[in-house]
């Protein structure tokens, strides 16, 4: 078995992250400066902030002496759902739930990216205009 | 079991998930037939025609579920550099929380050292449809097989 370094934390979303992290009461406390990397928002006065929109924050998530934020809090303000393990560090962030309910309720197909056979990523939009099957598998 | 979603001209989804079969290979087992789908298939593209179950609405995971997901994203992290222990935590945490869910239970099986074909498969398959057949995504009427059969 591999040595165990929770001195880093794997954070696992819509891609995978690893940053420097410290642990506060067995949360993962992160450098302002990673949360754009980790959670693709950027954490300004305003709250966290993706083009014109920015979600409040509480005051309490930011320590301004250490410049360390709460990963976990800062996950919750944007409605993500968080299985944290701080022996091992890891973090699974689920990043999707906006866009699985829009695509539920509005049907409309998100834009996905997926590399073909030859490891080039394609888009759903390749195929604008057309019709689509979709086809999803396991291989075992 | 593939699963396949009609998206239009426009990228809207005109038939949610539903599994389909691109050959009868595994018919005896699930029951659906690779013509009925293929035929839809075609009369969509050439005419137009939209399958009255199109209109089924798929509801979104609950928690229990997302949280499986997250669970099975740490577990397959964990064993891809190495810790095994870990991830089997995070497997059976998964499994404990969506017990009938295939993208969880079967899909964890090659990873965890069982086979998805063997009899761990068929022992999740009787407990689904005992369950009546839980699925996120357009229902289908699979046959009745059990391990035995």
């Amino acid at each position: 078995m591999n040595k165990i370094d929770n001195k880093t934390l794997t954070v696992l979303s819509d891609h995978t992250s690893v940053v420097e992290v410290s642990w506060v009461d067995s949360r993962p406390s992160v450098k302002k400066t990673d949360v754009k990397e980790i959670l693709g928002w950027e954490l300004k006065d305003e709250g966290l902030c993706k083009g014109d929109t920015c979600v409040p924050v509480p005051s309490d998530s930011t320590s301004s002496s250490s410049g360390l934020v709460d990963l976990l809090t800062l996950a919750e303000a944007l409605g993500f759902s968080t299985v944290v393990d701080v022996e091992a560090g890891f973090l699974a962030i689920d990043c999707f739930s906006s866009l699985r309910q829009n695509a539920l309720s509005e049907r409309k197909a998100p834009d996905l990216n997926l590399p073909d056979l030859d490891g080039t990523l394609r888009s759903l939009s390749e195929w604008s205009d057309k019709k689509k099957l979709l086809v999803a598998f396991s291989s075992w | 079991m593939p699963t396949v979603i009609w998206v239009d001209e426009n990228d809207i989804i005109i038939r949610p998930n539903a599994g389909e079969f691109g050959s009868d290979t595994f018919a005896e087992l699930t029951g659906i037939s690779c013509a009925d789908h293929m035929n839809q298939v075609k009369s969509w593209v050439k005419e137009g025609a939209i399958p009255d179950d199109a209109n089924h609405i798929v509801e979104d995971f609950n928690q229990n579920e997302i949280t499986a997901r997250l669970h099975f994203r740490i577990a397959a992290n964990a064993l891809r550099v190495g810790l095994n222990e870990v991830s089997e935590q995070h497997f059976a945490k998964a499994e404990e929380l969506a017990p009938l869910d295939f993208t969880i239970v079967r899909a964890s099986m090659p990873l965890r050292g069982g086979n998805p074909f063997g009899e761990e498969f068929f022992d999740l398959y009787e407990r689904y449809q005992n369950a009546g057949s839980p699925y996120h995504g357009i229902p289908r009427q699979t046959a009745r097989l059990g391990k035995n059969d």
